[in-house]
Formats: structure tokens, C-alpha cells, sequence
């Protein structure tokens, strides 16, 4: 016993660090979160359609992000988002954070919904050099809560998007709708959230899923009704449990308590009759 | 008919056969999670918690066993990881050296940390990212299998921690293994 408790202070401390991407840990306000690609964007130098875009970024989603356990987030299919501005296509990404810099004349369309995906071109302001793949940010926030994220696909002549593999485009959109829902880089190079893009990646890691659990975090409703629930943050709704578990946690919490109560009875009790006892001596 | 009585007068506190207290080490989402840069899963780490329980004998081989557990927190870079449990276990004593276990545990992920700002790689420039700003916690349930092999007062154990155990897709498993050391309650009033 002695040797495994001198082990709990000698034990090496893991390292989190896991970013984010605004100051007020933003993150969108309901956990279903759609996903759109332009109607304009043929992202002819990317080397591929609209369509598989969408598929991809979908999937990426769906085998990364919504896969975490203990996150509520759901990331879903919005669809090909009917739009004729050019400015998706040759505008600057202006964060939220610095839109006071940004002139709304040349700069991406911020008044969007959930996360829209466009193949942009602008190599001035986004894509500087062949090693940006894609651009990510939420452009629409207010207070902690995102309502829409841009994701830009470099469109220019001198992308590189279009030599990669099936699993490097698809960690490369797991990773800008990482970005997309308020997450930032880490320096763990195993993450999906580490800039570099990797070719072998299957899983995440678990700074990953700390940072998807710190921004959209599950939430249990009722606990058998003995927490009286725990309701999500700003209102949202509380996640359905399955009934019998809650019951079972009500049941359990409930033997905690009547047994923590019985030895502080018994403990009153017991300490009663020594002081009694010493009374009569 | 199953029936369950949560009255105290059904309660008999002779019927705590045994006091623990737990010493282990916790593993989290154990290889399943990206631990390289070329997509290796995490392996074993010595990661300890605490935990108590008390084990309240409904019949002579089946007890209840609610404790309440701290897995020690992780916090080299501004982020802090604490996770709180609180679980019962149905135990079952297949033999007098063996017991089996089906239990939930309510989890409790928290994380903490001060806010600030942090400079990291972004293709060939840096740029600013942000330290979360304040505390979160995230609920879980947690469906629970485990073994405890016993001897004299001393026991180990291992169990699992099912995540999402009715969702297929999202289905995570942590592990943990303790050492236990186990007292009558009637030494808590020597």
C-alpha cells in the first residue's frame, strides 16, 4: 500500500494542450451543426466537385468528430447552398475577431448559418503559398456562441489540394471543421488539430477529444432525478437519457446517500455514549 | 415482481460487510486514441486514482457496492483534467477469492484553466490561439464490468468503463485497475 501511494507522486503528468480558436471559448449554440458547400464553387484547380466536397467534409465529420463519446456535438449533411456571390470564391477570410479590418466589399460573405464550405482562389489575402491546403474560421459570433464558420478550399493555380490522397483530403476537412466549430491548433503532433496534415490518421487523439468535450460538452438530463437535472449551458435543451440508466444512477446515489447518513448516525450515536459514559465514571 | 425499497427503515447499516479503499492507476479510451504522428494507439500509462466504497450485503453471495472515486488531475499546460465518478456496482461472489461486477458510473470530466494566449504553428507563420477561460464539465454514464480477485483483506481489480454503451459508433472503453484495501466498518468505531 505504502509503495503504491509513494507511486501516485511519482507518476509523469501528461500534457494538455489543446487551444481554441476565440477568446471566449465560442461554440455554436445547438450541438446539430450543418454542413453546405457553395453552389458556385467548382474548384476545378482543387481536383474535385461540389458534391464529393460535401461527401467528404460530411464524412470527415461523422468519423471524427461526432464519434467522441463524452461530446454532444453532431456534426450533419446541410447540403449544396444555393448562392451566386463570387465573393465565396475570391473574397478574403475575415475571422470574427478582426472584421472591423475587414472591408465587407472584397471580403467573404459573414451572414451565413452553421459551416459553409467554398473553393476560393484569393492568393493575396488567403492562400499565400501551395502549402495552405485550406483556411478555416468562424466569422459569425456573438458573445461564446458561433453561428456560422467559413471553410475555404485553395482554388488557386498553385494549390496542392488537388495532389493529395482520399485520406489526406479527408483529415484535411476533419481538421478546418475542427477550426470550423472552435476548436485551435494543439503542438501534439499526433493531433488532427496539429498544422501539419498527415496521411495516417484513423483516430483522434485525445487532446482532440478533450477539446471537443471542453467546447460542446455531454450533458446528462435528470440523473434519476436527483440532481434535478444538469441543463446545458444558455438554455439548451437537456440530452435524452435512456430511463432505466437514470433510474439506476437515482437508485445508486441514492444508496450513497442513505449510507453516508447511517454512519453519521451511528457515529453521533457511538460518541454520544462515550461522552454518557464518561459522565457516570 | 422486482421491487426496490429506497426506505431507510429497509436499510441496516450490519448489513456493510466491508469498507475499501482504492488505489489504481485509470486508463482512458486505452487504444483507441491517436498517441504518434504515425497513427499508434495509446498504450498503458500510469495515470492513478482514488477511490472509496462500501460493500452493503443484500444476500449472503450478492452485495451492492456504491463508491466514489478521483482520478488524479493532468495539468502541465494551462488545461486541467480532473474526472469525478461516483458508481455502484451489483457484486456477485462467485467464489470466496472472486467477485464479479455489473454496475453505472456517472462521470464527471471537468476541465479548468485560466484563459490566455499561445502562439503555435500555422503553415509557415504562427499565429494566436487561445486558452480555454473557464471551467466545464462534461456528464457521462458509464455501463461497468469488472473482477476482483480477493485475498484476506486485499484485493485487485479490474474493470471497464463503457462510454456510449447503447451507441454503437461512438462506443468508448476505459479501463482501470486498482489495488483495494478492505476493512469491517466496526473498525471505524475502535
Amino acid at each position: 500500500m505504502k509503495f503504491l501511494l509513494i507511486c501516485l507522486f511519482l507518476y509523469p503528468l501528461s500534457v494538455y494542450s489543446f487551444r481554441l480558436n476565440t477568446n471566449t471559448a465560442a461554440a455554436f449554440g445547438d450541438k446539430n451543426i450543418k454542413i453546405y458547400v457553395t453552389s458556385n464553387s467548382t474548384c476545378s484547380e482543387a481536383g474535385i466537385s461540389k458534391e464529393d466536397l460535401l461527401d467528404l467534409a460530411v464524412k470527415g465529420a461523422r468519423d471524427f468528430w461526432n464519434k467522441v463519446p463524452t461530446s454532444n456535438i453532431n456534426i450533419e449533411r446541410g447540403g449544396i447552398l444555393q448562392t451566386s456571390n463570387n465573393l465565396f470564391l475570391t473574397g478574403a477570410l475575415c475571422a470574427s475577431d478582426s472584421q472591423t479590418s475587414c472591408p465587407e466589399a472584397t471580403s467573404v460573405p459573414t451572414s451565413i448559418d452553421d459551416i459553409v464550405i467554398a473553393c476560393n482562389n484569393n492568393t493575396t489575402d488567403n492562400f499565400k503559398s501551395s502549402s495552405y491546403l485550406a483556411l478555416s474560421a468562424p466569422v459569425r459570433v456573438s458573445n461564446q456562441t458561433i453561428k456560422g464558420s467559413i471553410v475555404l478550399i485553395n482554388d488557386s493555380t498553385n494549390t496542392s489540394f488537388d495532389t493529395l490522397s482520399y485520406n489526406e483530403r479527408l483529415s484535411v476537412l476533419a481538421h478546418e471543421i475542427g477550426h470550423a466549430v472552435g476548436i485551435g491548433h494543439s503542438n501534439k503532433n499526433e493531433a488532427l488539430m496539429y498544422y501539419a496534415n498527415s496521411d495516417k490518421l484513423s483516430k483522434l487523439s485525445q487532446d482532440d477529444i478533450d477539446a471537443i468535450t471542453y467546447l460542446y460538452p455531454n450533458r446528462l438530463d435528470g440523473c434519476g432525478g436527483f440532481f434535478g437535472g444538469t441543463i446545458g449551458k444558455d438554455g439548451d435543451p437537456p440530452i435524452k437519457q435512456n430511463l432505466l440508466m437514470s433510474l439506476l444512477l437515482g437508485t445508486f446515489l441514492g444508496w450513497i446517500l442513505l449510507i453516508f447518513t447511517k454512519f453519521f448516525t451511528a457515529l453521533t450515536r457511538s460518541s454520544r455514549l462515550f461522552v454518557l459514559k464518561k459522565v457516570n465514571s | 415482481m422486482l421491487s426496490i425499497s429506497l426506505s431507510s427503515s429497509a436499510f441496516e447499516l450490519e448489513k456493510i460487510s466491508k469498507l475499501n479503499l482504492q488505489v489504481g492507476t485509470w486508463l482512458e479510451n486505452y487504444q483507441q486514441v491517436r498517441a504518434r504522428d504515425n497513427d499508434a494507439v495509446n498504450g498503458f500509462e500510469l495515470r492513478p486514482y482514488l477511490g472509496l466504497g462500501a460493500k452493503y450485503q443484500l444476500q449472503q453471495k450478492m452485495a451492492i457496492i456504491p463508491e466514489a472515486g478521483w482520478v488524479l488531475p493532468q495539468n502541465k499546460e494551462a488545461v486541467t483534467k480532473n474526472i469525478f465518478f461516483l458508481r455502484a456496482d451489483f457484486n456477485y461472489a462467485v467464489k470466496k477469492w472472486l467477485d464479479l461486477k455489473i454496475g453505472s458510473s456517472f462521470m464527471m470530466q471537468s476541465y479548468s484553466a485560466e484563459g490566455g494566449e499561445d502562439r503555435l504553428r500555422n503553415g509557415d507563420e504562427t499565429e494566436v490561439y487561445y486558452i480555454p477561460p473557464e471551467r466545464r464539465t462534461a456528464y457521462n454514464q458509464t455501463l461497468d464490468l469488472g473482477a476482483e480477485f480477493i485475498h484476506k483483506n486485499m484485493g485487485l481489480r479490474f474493470q471497464t468503463h463503457i462510454y456510449a454503451w447503447n451507441e454503437s459508433d461512438e462506443r468508448m472503453y476505459s479501463y482501470s485497475l486498482s489495488y483495494l484495501y478492505g476493512f469491517g466498518p466496526q473498525e471505524l468505531f475502535k
